[in-house]
């Protein structure tokens, strides 16, 4: 696919995108927003994208995110524990498309209340297309992802709600101290990202979130890199859109590409689309 | 078959059916016994006596294609000739087209198969003379060209009688002239009576004893231009050659044979039989030596024309006699059954044995003359000799000796060569010597012109020969120190021309040296950029240039003659170091291509880029860091001639071992790689073969 019609694209789904929030706010709510009080949380991630085949990755993806609680800031709570699972096919070299489950827990915001249950699940469905764009001295991402998603609060009887999420992140890496993306490097990564929601239970909360999450990181060897960056995010709460989130995330994850296949099928290591 | 033989007499039965049954048969069986008994009484003794003729394909001498007619009859089984016999044959010429062959031959066998009677060879080479005229249904030219005709007669199946041989030349049809003739009388297969003919000019007449030797007074008539008459006798008695003169008008010229014995005077004396031919022939050269009008033996061989005409009698002779029983050396009689062959009349002669060991020393003179002509022919043939006899006193002086025994050698050629002929023990070498042997002495000094200078110098040659003092001996001892003198010289001079031209090579050798010495300090120096210059060039650049600078003023030193000596050696030295060069200036080159051998390409879905790594990274390590510094250390601290291509050969074996190990499972080597900094262990670990210091 050409990178303009990529970007066609991507302009399309964000005129759709503020045309909800328009209409959203031209509900009877309050005349102004209101955004609630920040807090914090920690994110470790753990990310794998395993080698199956010539084109076939695994994708695995484990979080652990804690919330502020009680006055203790990032780790005062269990957030969520979510892992996300997919196969990747390898398009060509600039476009991956996945597909796969996502089983999240859901933690209780308040521990020891007896109103809410510990823990919830929230199953997903999630299907991504990630597209490359080469530059000489860094790449950019653009990424697509729509969930499917069945939730419910931790309320004890909370009825269960289906929502679809559309997600639109836009990424940088840029290396520091190489020329390229290779061993070694340091790189600095730009990354922006909108979610966008629909569905029946949706009445003046499209924005779910946007995310601005700059971070640095550094390339231990092919197979593993490591990313480190604070998280600033904002959103409609689901149940009153005129109310915003806002939170800072710490996030630490980790990325790590292994190659599952047999090792005479590695030889020789031509590259993927010579 | 003949129809007498088989042929029954076939009665018609009608013939019988007058008679009553009972006498007719009787009858029949009377008639029937007549028969039978006149049949077997002519059929048994013509069983032997019957011919049939048969005509059909012959080849003739195993190679000439004709026809035959023939008569012959059997006998026992056998088939035997009996009757006449003609056989004919034509062929084109191979080398002009308008010449045709043809061979006929006719004459008798008798009742026992052998050939009887007269019988005649005609073998024509003819060539149309004129246009063709068609008579009957024929097509016919005249035709000139030669015949060669033998006539003789057979008894029994051998030569007997008259016999004639003549080689004529015909012109239209008509024979013109007799180019050779010749006339025998055979008795039992062998000459015996008057021989006489025409050959070559030359007309001789003779006789030959019952027993077919040569007898009486053998004469031959060599007609001069002049119109004066030289005739010349063999006076043979009982095959011996008993004396021997020229008669020319009044003047007599005898002829001496010396060594050849005339006469059976002593009992111990070995006498043999020899045909006429070839080899007593070569007696009877090797032996002549005429006397003059006082009776006084002359000195040395006879005379030329005396040798020319005591060559063509024998020319004569030897064709005559050999004509009546071959043509162009092809057997006239031997293709045929029934036949003897015709021998040539013979001779006797003394054989004087040979001493042990004298046919070998004989044939070792022979070949040491024609060793020593052979050098003397190089030698004078070799255009350095020619040229550096003028700039080398000695190849001055070698080249006057060169021609005395040129000229000494050629005075020997004869004696030696006869000498070496095994029919020389048929003569008395002893008494021949003196009369074969030259007056040959050379000086006790040379003199010779050189740069217009002459000049006299000792030299010291082989002993003399003279007729005097001539013995077997000192014809060895003569020939022995004549060859190995000359083998001296022709070695010698080569020594000389072999200096002079490396000399002459020097010039362009010591170019070529300086140009090497200048390329050296030029690519390895800062003065001139190079586009392959790199720094590994650097780091032994010092060593190199002091080297070609150090190498150069030590041969500089030189005499000419060390020169000459360290010359090629220095210049390859100084060839390694530009390959040295070379194999540096390619060296990124290889150590490129090992990195990239030790490097291999991962693609990182997360970057959508491929990452490289370095593979078996602590054997390369060990190699980028320890062992290929050490390598070229150790290149740099040894630069000295003749190692050059050894330290060369260090880097190749090094990058060969790395190709190699990339290939191989490495892991037990990476281990005991770990925290290993000393380069020989790690050469020894790696297993890299060099040759170090």
């Amino acid at each position: 696919m050409s990178t303009s019609r990529t970007f066609l694209h991507i302009a399309l789904l964000i005129a759709m995108l503020l045309a909800a929030v328009g209409s959203a706010v031209a509900q009877d709510r309050p005349t102004s927003s209101i955004t609630n009080p920040a807090q914090t949380s920690l994110w470790l991630g753990g990310y794998g994208k395993f080698r199956l085949g010539q084109k076939l990755f695994w994708d695995a993806q484990f979080h652990y995110r804690r919330n502020e609680f009680d006055g203790v800031q990032f780790i005062g709570r269990m957030g969520q524990i979510y892992n996300r699972h997919a196969l990747s096919y390898l398009v060509t070299p600039n476009l991956s498309v996945s597909l796969g489950p996502v089983l999240r827990l859901n933690f209780t915001p308040d521990p020891g209340n007896p109103a809410f249950e510990n823990v919830v699940l929230e199953p997903r469905i999630w299907h991504e297309y990630l597209f490359a764009m080469p530059f000489p001295r860094f790449m950019v991402y653009h990424r697509i992802r729509i969930e499917h998603r069945w939730s419910r609060g931790n309320q004890i009887d909370a009825d269960w709600i289906y929502r679809d999420r559309w997600r639109y992140k836009f990424y940088m890496i840029i290396p520091l101290n190489k020329r390229a993306l290779v061993p070694g490097a340091f790189f600095f990564t730009p990354d922006v990202e909108i979610i966008m929601q629909s569905g029946s239970p949706i009445i003046d909360s499209p924005l779910e979130d946007l995310r601005i999450n700059p971070s640095i990181g550094y390339i231990a060897n092919p197979r593993i890199k490591y990313t480190a960056g604070m998280m600033y995010t904002t959103g409609q709460t689901l149940n009153n859109g005129a109310y915003y989130t806002n939170r800072w995330i710490l996030r630490l994850n980790i990325y790590m590409s292994l190659d599952f296949r047999k090792l005479q099928e590695r030889v020789p290591e031509t590259k993927l689309f010579d | 078959m003949s129809s007498h033989r088989f042929g029954t007499v076939a009665h018609d039965p009608s013939d019988f059916e007058h008679l009553p049954m009972r006498d007719r048969s009787t009858r029949a069986g009377t008639v029937l016994a007549l028969l039978l008994t006149t049949f077997m009484a002519l059929s048994l003794p013509t069983e032997s006596m019957c011919q049939t003729r048969h005509s059909g394909p012959y080849i003739w001498g195993d190679e000439l294609q004709g026809s035959v007619e023939y008569s012959y009859r059997i006998l026992s089984g056998d088939t035997v000739l009996n009757g006449p016999w003609h056989f004919t044959a034509s062929w084109k010429d191979t080398t002009a087209t308008d010449a045709v062959h043809s061979l006929e031959v006719h004459g008798q066998y008798d009742q026992q198969g052998l050939m009887t009677g007269p019988w005649t060879y005609s073998n024509k080479r003819l060539q149309f003379s004129s246009e063709p005229v068609v008579k009957g249904f024929q097509v016919v030219h005249d035709a000139s060209g030669v015949e060669y005709k033998v006539v003789g007669r057979f008894e029994n199946g051998l030569a007997n009688g008259n016999w004639s041989v003549v080689d004529r030349s015909i012109v239209d049809t008509e024979p013109v002239d007799t180019l050779y003739m010749a006339n025998a009388v055979f008795a039992d297969g062998r000459y015996a009576g008057a021989i006489s003919g025409r050959w070559d000019g030359m007309r001789f007449s003779g006789t030959a004893t019952g027993s077919g030797m040569l007898h009486g007074d053998w004469v031959f008539e060599h007609q001069f231009s002049d119109g004066r008459m030289l005739q010349e006798h063999r006076i043979h008695e009982e095959g011996i050659l008993a004396f021997h003169y020229f008669d020319l008008g009044k003047e007599r010229y005898v002829v001496r044979h010396v060594g050849m014995d005339n006469t059976v005077d002593m009992e111990n004396e070995i006498w043999e039989d020899m045909r006429v031919g070839r080899p007593y022939f070569r007696i009877i050269q090797y032996s002549a030596f005429t006397l003059d009008q006082a009776g006084s033996v002359a000195q040395g061989p006879v005379m030329d024309s005396t040798v020319h005409y005591l060559e063509a009698a024998n020319t004569a002779l030897r064709e005559a006699l050999t004509a009546f029983a071959s043509h162009h050396e092809k057997p006239l009689w031997n293709s045929l059954t029934g036949a003897q062959p015709v021998d040539r009349p013979t001779v006797r002669v003394r054989r004087y044995p040979f001493a042990a060991q004298e046919a070998e020393r004989l044939q070792r003179n022979a070949q040491r003359r024609a060793g020593g002509q052979a050098i003397i022919d190089d030698f004078f043939n070799d255009a350095q000799v020619d040229v550096a006899r003028h700039s080398d006193e000695e190849i001055s002086m070698l080249y006057e000796v060169m021609r005395l025994y040129r000229n000494g050698l050629g005075s020997l050629e004869h004696a030696v060569t006869v000498l070496a002929d095994p029919i020389i023990e048929y003569l008395d070498r002893d008494v021949l010597l003196p009369y074969l042997l030259p007056e040959l002495s050379y000086p006790d000094s040379i003199t010779f012109s050189f740069k217009d200078k002459r000049t006299i110098r000792a030299y010291d040659m082989p002993p003399p020969v003279n007729r005097s003092a001539a013995g077997p001996e000192a014809l060895d001892i003569h020939m022995e120190e004549t060859y190995a003198d000359l083998q001296r010289i022709r070695t010698r001079v080569d020594v000389i021309l072999e200096k002079y031209r490396d000399e002459s090579m020097l010039v362009g050798k010591e170019e070529r040296l300086v140009a090497q010495r200048d390329s050296i300090i030029a690519l390895f120096g800062d003065e001139a950029p190079q586009d392959d210059r790199n720094a590994y060039h650097a780091s032994v650049a010092e060593s190199m240039k002091a080297l070609a600078e150090q190498e150069f003023e030590a041969y500089a030193a030189l005499s000419a003659d060390e020169k000459i000596a360290r010359i090629d050696t220095l210049i390859a030295c100084f060839a390694e170091v530009i390959t040295t060069y070379q194999r540096l200036a390619r060296l990124p080159l290889r150590l490129q291509s090992l990195d990239e051998l030790y490097t291999r390409s991962i693609w990182n879905p997360y970057t959508f880029t491929f990452m490289e790594e370095r593979v078996k990274g602590r054997v390369y390590q060990a190699f980028e860091e320890v062992v290929l510094p050490y390598v070229l250390e150790d290149m740099r601290q040894h630069v000295r001639c003749g190692r050059m291509d050894t330290k060369q050969d260090n880097l190749v074996q090094l990058y060969r071992r790395m190709q190699a190990l990339r290939e191989q499972d490495t892991k037990d080597m990476a281990k005991q790689l770990r925290r290993v900094n000393d380069p020989l262990l790690l050469i020894e670990l790696l297993g890299v073969t060099v040759d170090l210091n």
